[in-house]
């Protein structure tokens, strides 16, 4: 049940709300729910309308830090949570082939997409064919000036946040993204945070990043 | 530097404006810039003007007008600045300042007409240029502004008047010619399309003269070069009333020549205009899908329901998905504007008839519930669908729509139950046909313009369907259904041609065309002669 159907009766005439069944902002513009959002747009083509409002702002956050992306900079990304193969998927058509290169690594697998139609199954032939790279986690951040790595992971698991800001130290270029950062009990690590000199900004959709400009 | 000094600068620059010394006046500008800061980014404004860059015309405008609230010519050149960006919201928006500040210059006024024009504020358009109309040296713009306002009101007589004057001062001139075959469009549309064609002799590049020619010759059926003319309305300086597409394509290529589509790549075929031009356009989409089968659909939320039903195997994606296109140039073509099409399929009439055919699909279940209610409701026989009124601009509003009042000898049939599918604003047509009629039926709680299945349902859901050029027409014409189209006499949409009583897009359209010389009530008295003694027959 979305948050904002329990409070409705109790506000004055919010003029935008955005809310899940975690959370409620009202008077604010959602940009991700329309019918020219991208998000939304890609969500639908793999039958994913139905994810919460964290997933919509993170693949709204990938587009936004890949939009400008031409060659000869290259990607690689590196999902280190199966729960994160959405996002990796959204680099891969979104870039497409504005960089000279897409290198997908997923140690620990990817999950199964429902591609809904034939155009959305040519993006994820394309992007297994991204997958079958020699990338490892030791490549993280020994890349030329033109490689830019992004790190996918997910904060129900520990050490796999911790390997995660671990080898974003060695990042040149990029960003690591972390999907659940801002739940209860999430791990923060923060002595890693500290050591490293970075800062994981928390968004109010629950996920944190922090980027290597 | 003295101010006389100054002024002398200023008079320098201007005589260097008028005699177009465009060097000239950038170097005075930039030492009038050193004393007057606001003054010299304005000369400096104007001249980015008319060399044509406009975003750095904007720019230095912009900041004059920011440091000096009250600088006349950085005000006065924000006005066409904004018209080149096509702009025209901004441009209304500083030509009501920039009026209020100098009501009395003239090219001030006509700018401001300009913008107001393009925006659909006729009247107030009129209103800006009336007092600076001078019969004996007329202006030219002024003339042609008068006439494009006395046009969109309908006030032909007047039109008709200042026409007479504009050729005698300056029928040579490609501005007033075509302005000619502009007004002789609907009543005249072989009288106008010669006026264009003498029109295109004079500026045969001017993309404005070959859209509005594009519509007269679709009226005429003179398709193969109708449809050519008709993708000028996809270039900006056609603007708003062309038919502009979602900003969210641009950066992909636009398509508009069939023959350089590689089959092997995906192509995005993009729904434009209004939901009733989109159908229509979708009457060769079977055609298109054989030639090149990797196509994705881009289309409205609330169309999507119909599509993926009527083209199964078909992939429909929102309008967000544009981005997708221009970042993936491998292995899509780009996008194709749904109106272009028309161009390889239909080049004639006989292309039209030949493909007559349904093509849109609706869902079963819901037709069978709404039959059921409504004829279990009533006890009726019949239902009889009818919608009076449609148009997105007020032109077409004005063209199109046939007071509900006139409709008298239809809902005078008691023997048959008849369902509003109009959609929009409808609360006092509703309480006048209520206080008057115990046969009509509104289905609340069903908006038609969000719930499009659920209406394309009940349309379907009708025996008969009788209906003013709208968007249901088209919907109801897709399906098969029978439609009896009403048409005034003050202009229709080209595909319904000029004249006939059939529709060549349509298996089973009945066109009714009210004649200048028949009264209201002989019109509707035949229509309700000729669609209810059918539906009696039945």
């Amino acid at each position: 049940m979305k948050l904002y159907d329990l409070i409705k009766d109790k506000l004055k005439d919010p003029q935008g709300v955005i809310s899940d069944n975690e959370m409620c902002v009202l008077n604010r513009r959602d940009f991700l729910y329309s019918e020219t959002s991208t998000s939304s747009a890609f969500l639908k083509m793999f039958g994913a309308e139905r994810v919460t409002y964290e997933m919509y702002s993170i693949v709204d956050f990938v587009h936004a830090s890949v939009c400008k992306i031409r060659p000869p900079n290259k990607v690689r990304v590196f999902q280190l949570s199966q729960s994160m193969t959405l996002p990796s998927l959204a680099v891969s058509a979104l870039v497409g082939d504005q960089a000279s290169q897409i290198q997908v690594h997923a140690p620990r697998g990817i999950q199964g997409v429902d591609a809904k139609d034939p155009f959305a199954k040519m993006l994820v032939q394309r992007f297994e064919t991204q997958l079958n790279s020699n990338l490892t986690m030791a490549d993280i951040g020994n890349g030329d000036v033109n490689t830019i790595d992004i790190l996918f992971c997910n904060a129900s698991n520990e050490a796999e946040v911790s390997s995660g800001l671990k080898s974003f130290e060695k990042v040149k270029r990029g960003f690591i993204l972390i999907k659940g950062y801002g739940r209860n009990k999430a791990p923060n690590c923060g002595e890693i945070i500290l050591s490293a000199r970075l800062n994981v900004h928390c968004t109010l959709a629950g996920f944190g990043f922090t980027s290597a400009i | 530097m003295k101010q006389n000094e100054l002024m002398k600068l200023a008079a320098d620059a201007d005589d260097a404006l008028k005699n177009n010394l465009l060097d000239k006046a950038l170097e005075i500008s930039e030492v009038i810039s050193r004393y007057n800061r606001s003054a010299g980014l304005a000369y400096k404004g104007v001249v980015a003007l008319r060399k044509e860059d406009f975003d750095l015309a904007e720019e230095l405008l912009l900041e004059s007008f920011q440091l000096n609230a009250k600088q006349h010519l950085a005000l006065a050149n924000l006005i066409p600045t904004y018209i080149k960006k096509r702009d025209f919201k901004k441009a209304v928006a500083f030509g009501e300042q920039a009026h209020a500040a100098m009501p009395k210059n003239q090219s001030v006024c006509i700018n401001f007409a300009a913008a107001l024009l393009q925006e659909q504020s006729y009247s107030k358009a009129l209103e800006i240029l009336k007092p600076h109309l001078d019969l004996e040296k007329p202006n030219v713009s002024v003339l042609s502004g008068l006439i494009s306002c006395y046009r969109s009101l309908f006030m032909k007589t007047e039109a008709d008047e200042m026409l007479v004057i504009a050729e005698k001062h300056f029928g040579d001139k490609h501005e007033i010619i075509r302005l000619k075959a502009d007004t002789l469009a609907e009543r005249s549309p072989v009288a106008a399309l010669e006026s264009f064609k003498a029109a295109l002799e004079k500026d045969p590049k001017n993309i404005a003269t070959r859209w509005n020619m594009s519509l007269v010759q679709l009226r005429l059926g003179e398709f193969g070069e109708g449809w050519v003319n008709y993708d000028n309305g996809l270039l900006p300086e056609v603007g708003k009333i062309g038919r502009p597409l979602p900003k969210l394509f641009e950066g992909a290529k636009c398509i508009t020549d069939m023959d350089t589509i590689d089959p092997e790549k995906w192509t995005y075929a993009v729904c434009e205009q209004g939901i009733g031009d989109q159908v229509l356009f979708l009457g060769v989409l079977r055609q298109f899908l054989n030639d090149y089968p990797k196509t994705v659909l881009i289309a409205e939320k609330r169309f999507r329901p119909i599509l993926q039903r009527s083209f199964p195997e078909l992939p429909v994606h929102p309008y967000g998905s544009g981005p997708f296109l221009s970042a993936n140039s491998e292995v899509v073509n780009g996008y194709v504007p749904i109106g272009s099409f028309q161009k390889k399929y239909r080049s004639s009439k006989e292309d039209f008839i030949k493909n007559r055919q349904i093509y849109l699909n609706p869902d079963q279940a819901k037709l069978a519930k709404f039959r059921e209610i409504l004829l279990k409701k009533t006890g009726a026989d019949r239902i009889v669908g009818f919608s009076w009124k449609g148009g997105y601009w007020e032109r077409a509003q004005k063209t199109k729509t046939l007071d509900i009042e006139l409709w008298d000898p239809i809902f005078k049939d008691q023997s048959t139950i008849f369902v509003s599918l109009q959609y929009g604003e409808v609360s006092k047509e509703k309480e006048y046909l209520a206080s008057k009629y115990k046969n009509i039926r509104w289905i609340d709680g069903l908006d038609f313009k969000k719930d499009l299945d659920g209406w394309f349902a009940l349309m379907c859901a009708c025996d008969e369907i009788i209906s003013v050029s709208t968007a249901l027409v088209h919907f109801a014409g897709a399906a098969g259904r029978s439609v009896h189209l009403l048409l005034s006499d003050r202009g229709a949409p080209f595909i319904w041609g000029l004249e006939g009583d059939t529709s060549i897009a349509y298996p089973d359209i009945k066109i009714h065309r009210k004649q200048v010389s028949q009264s209201n009530d002989e019109f509707f008295e035949g229509v309700a002669q000729k669609a209810l003694t059918k539906v009696r027959a039945a």
